[in-house]
């Protein structure tokens, strides 16, 4: 009877213990799901979820890469006539070698451009994408029937869409058709492409424009143009409420310095 | 003889020919022709024809004058955009379709009032479709409204009012338009759907769960802080002296209506009335915006302080970069005004060589920087409208001062800005002393491009060169007198023939304000090797007599020339 006590002592021991572990587990459980939650949301993508958002989130990491970039080089991933600014090679959207003329447009439909500059760089991670998603599934023990379509790049207002075609079939217990697959990016450059269209005529028709003129008519955008010493302006157009950025270089009516004889 | 004759004609000809197939050749290769692609990837630019892509077509022709670089409009029809000036194969490469004709007179192009959602804004009808179709909305095309103003005005036509349903088994509401609100009928998941214009939904007599809070938010695209009912629906604009009247959380209460209307309330503890530019709705931050009475918005300040100076969104001025002066034009006339007194600038210390003015301008709460143009060919003027600063950078229209020989025309400042400095020597050709009445300066000197020489800024400093002519003549008694040229020498005795260090200095701003010429400091106060030249002829430490010859320095004793130098710099490391 003596040991009785000591046993239910031990016991109470015990419990506590294992509360105290149990209580460490699920510390260590929320700090590492706090820490780490949009990652293992991200890399979650190989298993049981949906095709489209094994898509989206396939994609999302590249298309926001390359937007980036084409968005610091006046449109184009790899661009055509450009200067150096910054470390960045900026496209020239205008442009004229002569002084006092206004410069040439040198990218027309710029809307149409970039879209088309979105797609060619994204060709690859797109047919990327759909392999592993068909690995994927295969390795889950799915049936797959895949039909390989076109895919098109949006930009809309406030952001950028992938549209694909492609037909995806999943059979394992029953079967289920997936017929278009769609990723989206928040990101104005639709809104930034037009404004800077807007610009890029003025000074193909009246030489240097005037940024506080093209912010009082977009409020929220802000418009900063920085002269270089050869007579080219870089445009850095960032939109306010996003943070969205997009620059490009333009060279019209120029000045020698001094008096140029031709 | 026929036959002579005829082969004379022939040959005669053959060299004709030969001759004006060279100089054509000689001329493509030394003037411009059109290259439809420059080397260097540049579209239908004007150039040397080496510097033309040979995989592209070239004119001997300017651009404008040719079928592949002539310019009309781009016509995106995917976008439904018309981009214009544009040259023919730059829209094309694109994918778009090029009209000779201008936007304006290409049906495509036609604009009218687009209504999408509450905005409305002018374009094409393919644009105003592509835009419908993007926001998920039917299109509305006016093509009779064609002003910006008059189409703004028939946005957000729809009022707004209280649309109450009962979902669940409760009564509930969303402030939507009533075309929204009838759309709401359709579904089977709501009934007794009702709308009441103008009114919101915390109104107490609708008897809905929706009802009076101490929330605020901010909406996108607009400016105001507005109160926000228990159920998320938007109500007034935030005004802290009404949160509990009951009519206030009633009806809906126009912009023009709400707390202090006419006040920017940037900060205001009481007022979400913001007044775009001046001040716009924005979240609490804890160390920059003041707290407001309730809730967690604020007008903020939009405006900038620089130098301890307020700005408001929307100004500008001129920045104070080193080298350069602080111009106002009250008049708006071209009557500069330097450092708010004098009409001149200093010319020791302002417009100096790497000078670059800059024009500041507050926006968005935001100060950007602009620099005007290298080499001061644009210079920053400042202003104030009713109190509102206003900065440009105009043009500094300094090339044609040179040669203006009267008063009069120097000053004609609506057609350049110049300066006339009352002096016996003029500028240029006219360097004889003593016979003009002055000299035409520009008013805020240049600067040119030396390490490329495009700008001939050696020919245009040249202006300004002088030479100290004199004579003198020697009589029986050995005593020296001028015959000519007495202005720049100290005396005709030996001992005295040293330039006389009045004249010296005249001459020296006569280089200064030519442009970035002679002895000048730069930018930043730095002297260059014409500087300390100057200063040792001036303070009498030069050696003797010093002459530039073709190019070479040449310093003399009295009468024998010692050594010569290739630069002063030279001169003065070995002298």
């Amino acid at each position: 009877m003596k040991g009785a006590p000591s046993g239910s002592k031990e016991n109470t021991k015990g419990q506590v213990t294992i509360f105290v572990i149990l209580a460490l587990v699920i510390v260590v459980a929320g700090v590492l799901i706090y820490f780490f939650y949009p990652n293992i949301i991200s890399t979650s993508n190989s298993l049981e979820e949906n095709p489209k958002i094994y898509f989206q989130n396939c994609i999302e990491d590249t298309l926001r890469q390359n937007v980036e970039t084409l968005s610091s080089q006046g449109g184009s991933i790899t661009p055509g006539a450009n200067i150096t600014y910054k470390g960045e090679q900026i496209e020239y959207l205008c442009y004229t070698n002569e002084y006092y003329t206004p410069c040439v447009i040198q990218v027309a439909p710029l809307t149409s451009h970039i879209e088309s500059e979105l797609k060619n760089s994204l060709v690859q991670k797109v047919n990327e994408c759909f392999d592993s998603m068909k690995a994927d599934y295969s390795n889950k023990g799915y049936e797959i029937s895949f039909k390989s379509g076109e895919f098109s790049v949006d930009l809309l207002p406030k952001k950028v869409i992938i549209q694909s075609n492609s037909t995806l079939t999943l059979s394992k217990d029953s079967t289920q058709k997936y017929e278009s697959f769609e990723a989206v990016l928040d990101n104005n450059l639709y809104e930034l492409a037009s404004i800077s269209r807007m610009i890029v005529s003025w000074e193909a028709v009246y030489g240097g424009s005037e940024p506080m003129l093209f912010m009082s008519y977009y409020p929220k955008f802000n418009i900063k143009k920085n002269m270089q010493s050869d007579g080219t302006n870089i445009y850095i157009l960032i939109d306010t409420e996003t943070g969205d950025k997009f620059q490009f270089a333009s060279r019209s009516l120029v000045q020698p310095l001094g008096v140029a004889f031709s | 003889m026929k036959k002579r004759i005829i082969s004379l004609i022939f040959l005669t000809s053959i060299l004709v020919l030969t001759l004006i197939l060279f100089s054509m050749s000689f001329v493509s290769a030394e003037s411009n022709v059109c290259c439809e692609k420059l080397k260097t990837g540049q579209f239908c630019q004007n150039a040397p024809i080496v510097e033309c892509d040979t995989s592209f077509e070239t004119a001997p022709t300017s651009c404008e004058s040719t079928n592949f670089c002539s310019v009309g409009t781009c016509i995106d029809s995917q976008e439904g955009l018309c981009e214009g000036p544009i040259s023919k194969n730059v829209c094309n490469n694109g994918g778009g379709v090029w009209d000779p004709r201008a936007a304006t007179e290409v049906p495509q192009c036609n604009e009218g009032c687009c209504i999408v959602g509450d905005g409305a804004f002018i374009a094409t009808q393919t644009r105003c479709k592509k835009m419908a179709s993007d926001y998920g909305t039917q299109t509305n095309f006016n093509p009779s409204i064609t002003s910006e103003v008059q189409c703004s005005a028939n946005a957000g036509g729809d009022i707004k009012g209280a649309c109450t349903f009962e979902k669940e088994s409760a009564k509930t509401c969303k402030l939507l338009t009533k075309t929204e609100c009838n759309s709401m009928k359709g579904d089977s998941q709501n009934s007794n759907v009702d709308f009441f214009e103008g009114i919101l939904c915390s109104d107490e007599t609708l008897g809905t769960n929706c009802g009076p809070t101490e929330e605020t938010t901010c909406v996108p695209g607009q400016d105001e802080v507005y109160f926000v009912d228990s159920c998320g629906n938007l109500a007034n604009v935030y005004d802290f002296n009404k949160i509990k009247d009951k009519d206030y959380w009633s009806k809906i209460v126009s912009k023009e209506d709400s707390c202090n209307a006419i006040g920017n309330n940037a900060n205001s503890l009481s007022c979400g009335n913001c007044n775009y530019p001046l001040s716009t709705c924005l979240a609490y931050k804890r160390g920059e915006t003041s707290v407001p009475n309730v809730g967690n918005y604020i007008c903020k300040d939009l405006g900038c302080t620089f130098n301890g100076v307020k700005y408001q969104s929307g100004e500008s001025w001129c920045g104070l970069a080193p080298g350069t002066s602080n111009i106002t034009d009250k008049n708006n006339n071209g009557s500069y005004l330097y450092n708010g007194k004098t009409s001149t600038p200093n010319i020791l210390t302002e417009n100096l060589p790497g000078s670059i003015y800059e024009r500041l301008s507050c926006y968005n709460g935001e100060i950007s920087i602009e620099n005007c143009y290298d080499g001061r060919q644009k210079v920053c003027v400042q202003d104030s409208i009713n109190g509102i600063k206003n900065a440009a950078c105009t043009q500094n229209l300094w090339k044609s001062c040179y040669e203006q020989t009267t008063e009069k025309d120097c000053m004609e400042r609506s057609v350049r800005k110049c300066t006339w400095v009352g002096t016996d020597y003029s500028l240029g050709s006219q360097k004889v002393g003593g016979e003009a009445s002055g000299a035409c300066y520009p008013l805020n000197s240049p600067g040119f491009d030396f390490w490329a020489g495009e700008g001939n800024g050696d020919a245009i400093c040249s202006y300004a060169s002088i030479s100290c002519d004199y004579e003198i003549e020697k009589n029986g008694l050995a005593q020296y007198s001028f015959k000519s040229g007495s202005a720049c020498i100290n005396g005709p005795d030996p001992k005295e023939r040293t330039i006389k260090a009045s004249w010296a200095n005249e001459m020296n701003s006569r280089c200064i304000q030519v442009g970035d010429c002679g002895p000048k400091l730069n930018y930043l106060g730095q002297p260059g090797d014409m500087q300390v030249v100057a200063e040792k002829v001036l303070s009498g430490g030069a050696k003797g007599d010093i002459l530039k010859s073709n190019g070479k320095i040449i310093q003399t004793t009295r009468n024998n020339v010692l050594r010569i130098f290739n630069s002063w710099k030279d001169y003065f490391n070995r002298g």
